[in-house]
Formats: structure tokens, C-alpha cells, sequence
């Protein structure tokens, strides 16, 4: 392909490694807290606290068998997957439907949507809690994961519409014109033309929208009552604590059990946001 | 287009949601009949004679991974074996969510069934409300209701909203003073101060020593040592000893409570973050026998205590075997024992109204609150804590430690124990004394005064 | 640029209606509830307002009477009006600059586009009891470092001199490096996806013309994903906002002595702690208008252009 051809003649290898040297310093910030947990995992909680970065005496899997055997961890699994996975499919469609009416119409009250939009992304979980709370039990969702998914759904719409209106309002309109002029509705420009093109932010929403939605503890602690109905979060959370006194082996445990299904959605979305894949969506 | 009318179709039924809101936003006063998962069996007749077996809602404070939990568990299984009721176990971790959203439930009119819930402040909204039914009116149709716990722990109960016992304790709390023995023996005592003046010097001879006196987190929970300060003061008048105007007597109190708290902090007995410290490094602190003593409560026994993995490795904190417990330095033994506690009831089983005036639940609730409070198993879940119970069961081997056996004789042996004071606050004053006003005296930014007048603001 | 398909306005009903439709329920609507618990004096999560007076429920403008001669109130805003100038310089610029970095080296960008994201998936609970454990005082990573390199020094008994990280001269700094920290990933994923907008050709034709690297960035990149550089800020100004969840873990109730709230962290302690969601709700109403204010403001300075 053209573009990596343009990259190998660029660069040179010195500017390549200092570039290299700066990306790995930071890398390594991001990369010891998560092998910290990690190893954590692997100590009793008391070792924990007493020596925070050494190596585990005895390593031990001890904390994850625990959770393994006094909880229904696969149950809790499928329950985030529903959970997560329905919040971020409905916040992509509507999402990028409104962000698009907003980024290419005209119409009056625009500015007053954009405030809207900006203002409600202030409004924290907590203080819409109650109104929520009688919506859910009028539909009879209490306890039930679709309870949660409703109001995780209305809260990220914002954060979706704001990111998508930037990313389409610098695009260039030439390809919709020329759908347009072949005589395409809006509605197939929408589908056909416009949302292959926004992939790539599509795919960066999706991540946050679902991890979010993922790490959401406080809506699944109020509206999910029953262990069954639990999502892996809200189940977690519910172990690492004993006695009053929170566990940080199982928390840290707790923690690489969370995490690693994000990190596999993350790196399965990612691949949408490589280059190449945008560039072979504009000329296909 | 197909996905449009899907769109279409999503946006109608999220506008009917909407109606569906605002509508119950109107009236909330009289509870929702419709609600519950269960049929109303408003056909029933009688209610002694239930038709059959009926599931009940449950919401309880036991959660986590102890072994209360466990106990808890079985307790429910061993119900629902002998009666063929069906229990809907809601139970998770208490805390500032979990209250919040129990009194939504019953805010909504989704009222559980059975609730286990605070007897002290924060469950007033319940008693206010009259979503819950007292024990003597429980008592008049059930006799046998609570037959196993002490008078003096449903007295311990009454709500301070009218004085009237709803709940069914499974566990009382006590403060004390953990102390760590090998230290105060290098400094020259071989048991811990009873008065004062030696407690003073005890606290300025382990400072000279380069040893902290006291682990406190001033904005942690330094409420242990206010209420032993207090308990000073006023004695047995603890629980009244609420300011309600500038000047008045009980303001002298906090004044020289207030007083004592700032001898501790410019004395430097406490750490030198002690306003930056979490109450978590502070329990660390004696466990790690870094630090002398802490005033706590019986929940700190097993941050100091050895705690024994599935797997069998034992973890022993470093001082656990020197930590031992004792009341709190008098200052006037008149007034109070040196050698007495701060303790009593903060929470328990109560039947909702709506579930016993359901003819078809009111048994079955009653056999609920009964089964989980028997004696087998209110003496599982105590464990460190006071017991309920008229007649005290010993401890299962397993859950004992020398530490805890040691702490229940010294509490067995205490003199007085007295209910603590902040529990008849509101949260906004306890949050606004202890958590925030007492440090910003210590650092000289409020005075005693000002203190005194938002307590009695926030307690309005 | 206005276009032939978008003169007939009808279909943007149907683009708009599924959204602000779960908006107007789920969130729209249950703000105006807020609203109006502004101005109504209500306890406990969880319970209605308490009647004030014979007249009703409604307790007026006394939430927000309290709110002007509330102290704390002032340090949570100041605190939070200086986290976001640092969210905006060191958020969002270290996230452009790792951006324009992965953009330009030949292997491994995915890798560091993945270990960059870490921080995001990794819940704040863990991560505050990361940073406790490193800004801890007595025997923390940070001290412990410092006493073996000599920074710290002994009393005359040998105790180490340690430094409290939490204290009121070092708090903010201690607060803030763990929450810039954390985002800097959330930026940067935003910025690359910004970056993929930049057609490739053009970089070729300017390394045709001769212009060497910081020029395409400065004359090319910059302009080009300009409107995604204004989305971030908008994003970072109205985050630090509303931050909460790491300055809570690590500085519960403002310690020491109040100094640390930020809006965030106030309102959660006083809807929660305190038990004053009236007052709570009235200090989300401030932050909402303050995100509206901060927003309009840096859409006034950096007025997003369509290309």
C-alpha cells in the first residue's frame, strides 16, 4: 500500500528511537499500576498493607478460587456482557443518528441542543437517581438488567453526541454530495455513506461507552438486588469486602477478573481505529 | 427503511416511559397497592391461616465474604426447608448507597417485606412514615416474637423518634480503648492508667520515648474519643447531652471536650498527619505496633487480630498478641467508671406494614424475623460484639481468636455501658462534628463556639 | 457549504427524536426533579422534602442563600477551576503530544495504543489504594524513594523526617497527578481517532514540498484536527468539573481540614454524608451552569469550524 511505502522512506532511525524512548516512558506509568493489581492478586490481603510492593511471599491463587467457589462468576460475566454490550449498540445508533442530524442540518435551536447536550453531561448519576428509580419501577425493571441499561444509556448518549458531531463536523461533505447526486436519500447517505466514514469514532465511543457502562457501579448498586441479576462489577464489589473491612487480595483479584474482559473488547474495537482500515472504507 | 421504524418504534415506548414517570411523580402520599412481584391475596380470610406457601422480600445488611454472610445464608435455606416459604434474599453490605436506596423503596412504594435496616437516625424516615410495626404490636398477636433477646436490648432498640421498639437486634457494638501492652511496659507501665493525670503522663512519657501515643485520624473517626471525653463529663447522661443553645450546660461539655482534644493535637500525642491520616493507616499503625494505643470500636478487633486464609496461612499482625482492650481514663470516677464502655444497638430485623397487614405474608414474616434470630444464630453473627440474647451461647471454635476471647471477658467484666451520643444526631450534625469541626479546632480555625453553634444548627 | 440534502428539515425529526427521547426520560426529566429539590429542603437520599413551613414544601432560595456563605463551597470551586486549567494543559497536551507520536513511529503503535488505555479500564477504588500506598506517608513508595536518595532526611533519634504528601502544601499537587494521570489515555484514544481523519496524501504531497516534521504538525496535523482538539477541551474542561472518583479515595471529606473538595467530591458529601440532597442538588445545578458557562466560553475562544 501507498501509505506504508511513504512511511518507510520518511523517518530517520535516531528521531524513530528517541520517539520510542519517550512512548515507553509513559507506557510504563500506565502498564505498573495494572501489574501491580495483579501481583497484588496474588497475596493475602493483610501482605498487601503491610509490604505494598514487594513480591508475594507465597504466590498463591487463593484469592480467585475463593471467588470462583462462592460465586456464580460466569452468570455475572453474561450479565455485563447484556448489560454493556445493549447500552453501547443503542448509544452508537442514536447517538450517531442525532450527532449527525445536529452536525450537518441548520435549524433553529441548535445552540440551545448543544447546551443541552453539554449541561447534561454534568448531571451525575446521583443527584437523578430518585426520578430514575420511579421510572424503572413503573416499567417493572427493577432488578432486572435492563433497569440498569436504560438510565447508563440516556447518560452516555451526550458524551457519544459531542464526540461524533466534532469528528463529522471535520469531514468534508464532497462524498455525500456525490451520493446525493446519484441520487441517494438522506437516510441512505446516513447508512450507506456516512457511518462507514465515522468508524473510527464510532469504535472510540463504543470503548468508552462500554466501559462505563462496565465500571458503573453506583446505578447497579441501587437498582440490582439479587445476586443472580448481578453484573460482574456490582458482584465483585460485593466480595472484596469482609467483616467491614475491605479484602485487597480479593479486591486486587476482583480487579484483573473485571478488567481483563475490557481489555479484549478494547483491543478487538481498536482494530477499527487503524489507519488503513479508514482509508480502504473512503475509496471502497 | 427497516432500522427507522425501529427508531420510531424505540422513541414511542421511551415517550410512554416518560408518561409512566411523571405519572407516579403525583401523590406519593398513600403506598402504591400495585406493588411487588406478588399477587395481592386480598381474598384471603383469615389471617392466621395463610392458603399455602408465600414468597417473601427480604432486604439485610449481611454481605461481603465473612462468614456472617454464610450464616446468614443457611439460616434462609433452613427456613425456607421448614416452612415451603420462599425467601427473595436481598442482603448486600450496608453502606451510604445501599441506605439510600432501601428508603427509596420505600419512597416508591416498593416496600420489602422485611427489612433490616437502622434503628438509630437514619432509619427515623421508616418509624416517621409508619412503614414498619413494633414489636409489642407484633407481640399481642405472636407472643413468642423476640422471646430470646434481653429487655434491655430492645430497650437498646427504640427508635428516638418515639421511643418504641421495632427491631430485633443481632448484634450490639462497643467502644473501648486497644492498647498495645509491650510498649506501655517500655515506657515503665505494666497496665493501663485508670485516672487522668497518669494517662497524661503515660501519653508524655511514650511521646519522650519517640513512640506515638495515640493512632488517631482526627478526620478519620475520632468520634471514639469524643464520646469516652463526653462520657466523662455527663456519665449516664450521654445520650441527652445534646447542646441546644450557646451557654447551656451541655455546651460547657463540648467546650471541654473540645478542650481535650486540642491538648491531644498540640501535645503531638497523635500522629503528625493526623489530619491526613485515613482511620485505615491509623488501625495500621497499632497493628503494626507503631503506635501505642486507639480508641475504636469492636469492628477494629479484626484489623488488629489474625486472620486466617482458606488455604491455611495464617497472617498475623505484628502486635496482635500484645493488643489488649480496655474502658477509657476517667477523669472523675463519680461521674464515670474508668472501667466502663460506650456501646448498644444500632440495627435490626423489622416487619414492614404493608407486609403485615397482607394476611397471606404476616406469618411467614414473623417466622422469618424469628428463624433468623434465633439463639444459634444471633450467637454466630455477634461474634466480637455484644449479644442480644437473655442467655449469651458460647462462640464456634472456629471464629475465635485469643484476641477477640480476651476482649469479650473485659467487656463481660465492664462496669456501665453507655449508648453513644453522636447516634441521636442528625448525619448532617455527626458528619459536620466529628468528620469536619473537631479538626478545624484543633488547627485553630474555629472556635469553641462556632463549633458549638453548627452542631446545634445541623441538629435542627 | 450548504447543501442540497440538507434543505428539506423533515428527516431530522427522526435523527433527533431516539435520542433526546432516552435523554428527555432518563435524564432531562429527572434534572428538573433535581431543580426543583433545589429549592426544596429534602434529607436523606431517598425521601422526600421536608415541609418547612404551613405553606408547603418549598424552602425557596435557602439552599442556595447557604450556598453563597458556605467557605467550602468557595474552596471546592477554586479548587476545581484550577484543576481544569491543569486537566487542559497536561491532560489533553500530553495526550496530543503522545498522539502525534504514536502517529509518526513505524512499529508497535498498537501496543502502546493498548497499554495506554489501562488506566481507564482500571476502576478508581484500585487505583486510589495505588496511589494511598505510594503517597503514603510512613514507609510510602514515594518517601521510601526519597530517603534512600537522600531527599529525606533523620531526626536526631534516626526517625525518617517523612514528608506528608496529603498535607495542605502538598495536597493539590498529590491530588491532581493521579487524575491527570488517568485521562491522559481517554485524550489520547480520542486524539489518534482524530488523527486517522488526516488523509494520508496530503502528508506525501507536503513531504513533496520539503516541510519537515514540525511544520506538517504545526501548518497540516493541527489545523486538520482541530475540531477534535476543541471536542477534548470541551471534554476536559467540563471532566474536571465533575471529577469525583480518585479525589474521593484519596482524600475523603476534603482533608485535611476542607481544603481539598473539589464541586464533585462537595456534592457527593453533602447528598450522601451529610444527608442534604436539597443542598446537593443545588450545587449540581451550579455545576451544570458551570459546564455550560466553561463550554460556551471555549467555544467563543476556539470557535469550531466545519471544513
Amino acid at each position: 500500500m501507498e501509505l506504508t511505502l511513504y512511511k518507510r522512506k520518511k523517518r530517520f532511525p535516531v528521531g524513530q528511537t528517541v520517539m520510542h524512548l519517550c512512548l515507553i516512558l509513559w507506557a510504563l506509568t500506565t502498564i505498573f499500576p495494572f501489574i501491580w493489581v495483579a501481583v497484588s492478586s496474588l497475596k493475602p490481603s493483610a501482605e498487601i498493607v503491610a509490604s505494598p510492593f514487594g513480591i508475594p511471599a507465597h504466590a498463591s491463587a487463593q484469592n480467585y478460587l475463593n471467588a470462583l467457589n462462592r460465586f456464580n462468576i460466569p452468570k455475572a460475566y453474561l450479565n455485563s456482557l447484556i448489560l454493556s454490550g445493549s447500552v453501547t449498540i443503542v448509544v452508537i445508533l442514536f447517538g450517531s443518528l442525532a450527532a449527525y442530524g445536529i452536525a450537518r442540518y441548520r435549524f433553529k435551536g441548535k445552540s440551545l441542543l448543544n447546551m443541552l447536550l453539554v449541561a447534561s453531561m454534568m448531571f451525575p448519576a446521583f443527584s437523578v437517581i430518585i426520578p430514575v428509580f420511579r421510572i424503572i419501577r413503573n416499567l417493572n425493571l427493577i432488578d432486572n438488567i435492563f433497569g440498569v441499561a436504560l438510565p447508563q444509556m440516556g447518560g452516555n448518549l451526550s458524551f457519544a453526541m459531542i464526540v461524533l458531531i466534532g469528528y463529522i463536523r471535520s469531514m468534508s461533505n464532497e462524498i455525500e454530495e456525490a451520493a446525493f447526486i446519484e441520487g441517494c436519500n438522506v437516510f441512505q447517505i446516513f447508512f450507506r455513506v456516512v457511518v462507514p466514514l465515522i468508524r473510527p469514532a464510532l469504535a472510540t465511543v463504543s470503548i468508552f461507552t462500554f466501559v462505563w457502562s462496565y465500571n458503573d457501579l453506583f446505578t447497579q448498586l441501587f437498582f440490582l438486588r439479587n445476586p443472580q441479576s448481578f453484573a460482574i462489577t456490582r458482584l465483585l464489589n460485593e466480595f472484596s469486602v469482609s467483616q467491614g473491612v475491605p479484602d485487597y487480595g480479593l479486591l486486587a483479584a476482583a480487579i484483573v477478573m473485571v478488567v481483563l474482559p475490557v481489555l479484549l473488547v478494547y483491543v478487538f474495537l481498536q482494530k477499527n481505529i487503524i489507519k488503513g482500515m479508514t482509508a480502504g472504507a473512503v475509496k471502497g | 427503511m427497516k432500522k427507522r421504524f425501529i427508531s420510531l418504534a424505540l422513541a414511542a415506548l421511551l415517550c410512554l416511559a416518560l408518561f409512566a414517570g411523571c405519572q407516579s411523580t403525583s401523590p406519593s402520599a398513600g403506598s402504591n397497592p400495585s406493588a411487588g412481584s406478588n399477587p395481592s391475596p386480598a381474598e384471603n380470610p383469615s389471617p392466621e391461616q395463610p392458603a399455602g406457601p408465600v414468597t417473601i422480600r427480604v432486604r439485610a445488611m449481611f454481605g461481603g465474604s465473612d462468614s456472617n454472610k454464610q450464616n446468614y445464608d443457611n439460616a434462609i435455606a433452613a427456613y425456607e426447608t421448614a416452612t415451603g416459604n420462599t425467601v427473595q434474599n436481598e442482603s448486600a453490605t450496608a453502606d451510604d448507597v445501599w441506605t439510600g436506596s432501601v428508603l427509596a423503596d420505600f419512597e416508591v412504594g416498593s416496600d420489602p417485606d422485611v427489612v433490616q435496616f437502622w434503628t438509630l437516625t437514619p432509619g427515623n424516615p421508616l418509624i416517621e412514615g409508619k412503614k414498619v410495626v413494633s414489636v409489642d404490636e407484633i407481640r399481642a398477636v405472636y407472643p413468642e416474637y423476640a422471646k430470646n433477646i434481653s429487655e434491655g436490648a430492645l430497650k437498646g432498640c427504640a427508635s428516638p423518634v418515639d421511643g418504641v421498639t421495632y427491631a430485633i437486634p443481632t448484634n450490639g457494638y462497643w467502644e473501648g480503648t486497644f492498647y498495645n501492652k509491650a510498649l506501655l511496659a517500655q515506657v515503665g507501665y505494666d497496665s493501663f492508667p485508670e485516672n487522668w493525670t497518669d494517662f497524661i503522663a503515660l501519653c508524655d512519657a511514650l511521646k519522650a520515648a519517640g513512640i506515638t501515643p495515640i493512632a488517631e485520624s482526627l478526620q478519620g473517626e475520632p468520634n471514639y474519643t469524643f464520646e469516652f471525653l463526653m462520657a466523662n463529663q455527663v456519665g449516664s447522661a450521654l445520650p441527652s447531652s445534646t447542646p441546644k443553645a450557646l451557654g447551656d450546660e451541655a455546651s460547657g461539655h463540648i467546650t471541654k471536650v473540645l478542650e481535650h482534644f486540642k491538648t491531644f493535637y498540640d501535645n503531638g500525642y497523635y500522629p503528625a498527619n493526623t489530619t491526613t491520616l485515613s482511620r485505615a493507616e491509623a488501625v495500621q499503625m497499632v497493628a503494626d505496633g507503631k503506635a501505642a494505643m486507639m480508641f475504636g470500636g469492636h469492628w477494629n478487633r479484626g484489623g488488629l487480630d489474625i486472620s486466617t486464609a482458606e488455604d491455611g496461612t495464617v497472617t498475623t499482625q505484628a502486635a496482635t498478641d500484645n493488643i489488649e482492650l480496655f474502658g477509657f481514663p476517667t477523669e472523675n470516677p463519680a461521674v464515670r467508671s474508668a472501667n466502663s464502655f460506650v456501646g448498644g444497638y444500632s440495627s435490626g430485623f423489622m416487619i414492614t406494614r404493608k407486609a403485615w397487614d397482607d394476611p397471606a405474608k404476616r406469618k411467614a414474616c414473623v417466622d422469618f424475623v424469628m428463624a433468623v434470630t434465633n439463639d444459634e444464630n444471633i450467637t454466630n453473627y455477634s461474634g466480637a460484639s455484644a449479644s442480644p440474647l437473655k442467655v449469651p451461647g458460647k462462640l464456634p471454635e472456629a471464629d475465635s481468636t485469643p484476641l477477640l476471647e480476651r476482649c469479650r471477658k473485659v467487656i463481660a467484666a465492664g462496669e456501665n455501658i453507655y449508648p453513644a451520643l453522636e447516634d441521636t444526631w442528625t448525619a448532617t450534625a455527626r458528619e459536620g462534628f466529628l468528620y469536619r469541626d473537631i479538626a478545624l479546632y484543633c488547627a485553630g480555625e474555629l472556635t469553641a463556639d462556632e463549633v458549638i453553634q453548627n452542631l446545634i444548627n445541623d441538629n435542627q | 457549504m450548504d447543501s442540497m440534502i440538507y434543505k428539506r428539515k423533515w428527516p431530522l425529526v427522526i435523527f433527533l427524536i431516539p435520542a433526546f427521547a432516552l435523554m428527555t426520560v432518563f435524564i432531562f426529566y429527572p434534572f428538573l426533579m433535581n431543580i426543583l429539590n433545589s429549592f426544596q429542603k429534602v434529607g436523606s437520599l431517598g425521601t422526600g422534602p421536608v415541609p418547612v413551613n404551613e405553606a408547603g414544601d418549598m424552602f425557596w432560595t435557602g439552599n442556595y442563600e447557604k450556598l453563597f456563605t458556605d467557605k467550602t463551597m468557595g474552596v471546592a470551586v477554586r479548587n476545581t477551576l484550577l484543576m481544569m486549567c491543569a486537566t487542559v494543559i497536561f491532560q489533553v497536551g500530553i495526550a496530543l503530544l503522545l498522539a502525534l507520536l504514536v502517529d509518526s513511529i513505524r512499529k508497535g503503535a498498537q501496543t502502546y495504543r493498548t497499554i495506554y488505555f489501562f488506566p481507564i479500564v482500571i476502576s478508581a477504588s484500585a487505583l486510589g489504594l495505588l496511589f494511598n500506598m505510594v503517597f503514603l506517608y510512613d514507609g510510602g513508595m514515594l518517601n521510601e524513594f526519597l530517603l534512600r536518595i537522600g531527599v529525606i532526611g533523620r531526626d536526631e533519634l534516626g526517625n525518617p523526617q517523612w514528608i506528608d504528601w496529603k498535607d495542605r502544601s502538598h495536597a493539590f499537587f498529590t491530588m491532581i497527578v493521579p487524575v491527570v494521570w488517568q485521562y491522559v489515555g481517554f485524550y489520547f484514544v480520542i486524539l489518534a481517532t482524530g488523527l486517522n481523519n488526516v488523509e494520508t496524501d496530503i502528508y506525501e504531497a507536503a513531504a513533496i514540498d520539503g516541510a519537515n516534521g514540525l511544520q506538517r504538525i504545526r501548518f497540516i496535523t493541527l489545523p486538520l484536527i482541530r475540531n477534535t482538539l476543541i471536542t477534548c477541551l470541551t471534554l476536559a474542561l467540563i471532566g474536571a468539573l465533575k471529577v469525583f472518583d480518585l479525589p474521593w479515595q484519596m482524600f475523603p471529606k476534603g482533608i485535611p481540614l476542607n481544603s481539598t473538595y473539589l464541586t464533585g467530591t462537595y456534592m457527593y458529601q453533602q447528598t450522601f454524608a451529610m444527608q442534604n440532597v436539597g443542598y446537593g442538588a443545588t450545587i449540581a445545578v451550579v455545576i451544570a451552569l458551570m459546564g455550560v458557562a466553561v463550554s460556551q466560553l471555549s467555544n467563543l475562544i476556539f470557535r469550531p469550524r466545519d471544513i
